[in-house]
């Protein structure tokens, strides 16, 4: 164990990445994602979480000025900004 | 990734070991995604010798090589005295397990001190306490440090040290 750990850790990385099937790789980024979300009270997905979500969403767009809203609909969208 | 099942048989096979990194934090604080689990083993023989059972039961990948990189099921018996950190792959995802861990004390020390919490589905876990995570950050150089995890600490805990390198 004489190498530095920071380095140890690097190289050990890189080679699990090349090792690996990537579609299962994938699999497991998934489901890492899934079990993450699953530790969250309430769930990010609940029916709860997604009403406080869309609470906070319109409370936002209420306090903007008409004029801003419509020169923001009117700029092309590349995706939400939340 | 089934975390659960991966601390379910580290339990099973009494191995002492402390959830550190990522999902430690994850689990105890912020929501910020990680994909590996990581754990720091008691770096004693028989310890070692209950993780490299749990290992082979978790159907982990792993090789000294690219070109040994196979199942752990079939390794002599000291695979895990070579090195001070191991990448591996399991079905329930990726698990990294550390031997020795920068800018920390002892094992022992750092159990004495670390927190008993529980993932949601109930599997009971022993984890690096706010002030070690933040020792484990300071460890690391600036451009490697989790920023995000670093200003939440340091919120909760008293003001620790900086040993940077």
């Amino acid at each position: 164990m004489t190498e530095p750990l920071s380095n140890q850790i690097r190289s050990e990385e890189a080679k699990r990445e090349r090792c690996v099937d990537p579609r299962e790789r994938w699999r497991a980024l998934q489901e890492t994602i899934a079990w993450a979300d699953a530790q969250q009270k309430p769930p990010r997905n609940s029916i709860q979480s997604c009403l406080e979500r869309q609470r906070r969403l319109v409370a936002v767009l209420s306090r903007r000025e008409p004029a801003e809203i419509r020169v923001a609909e009117d700029r092309p969208s590349f995706g939400s900004h939340y | 990734m089934n975390v659960d099942r991966i601390l379910e048989v580290l339990r099973e096979q009494e191995v002492n070991f402390l959830l550190i990194g990522g999902m430690n934090f994850m689990l105890r604080h912020l929501p910020l995604l990680t994909f590996d689990v990581d754990i720091w083993i008691d770096d004693v023989p028989e310890n070692r010798r209950r993780c490299a059972r749990a290992l082979a039961q978790l159907q982990a990948m792993w090789g000294a090589t690219d070109e040994t990189w196979g199942p752990v099921d079939g390794n002599r018996s000291e695979w895990l005295e070579s090195q001070g950190v191991y990448c591996l792959m399991t079905p329930c995802g990726a698990l990294d397990v550390f031997r020795q861990v920068a800018g920390l004390p002892s094992w022992a020390e750092c159990r004495n001190r670390a927190i008993a919490s529980a993932t949601a589905g109930g599997i009971p876990f022993l984890g690096l306490c706010d002030a070690d995570m933040l020792r484990c950050q300071y460890a690391l150089p600036e451009s490697q440090r989790h920023p995000e995890r670093v200003r939440h600490l340091e919120t909760l805990t008293p003001p620790v040290p900086d040993h940077s390198p």
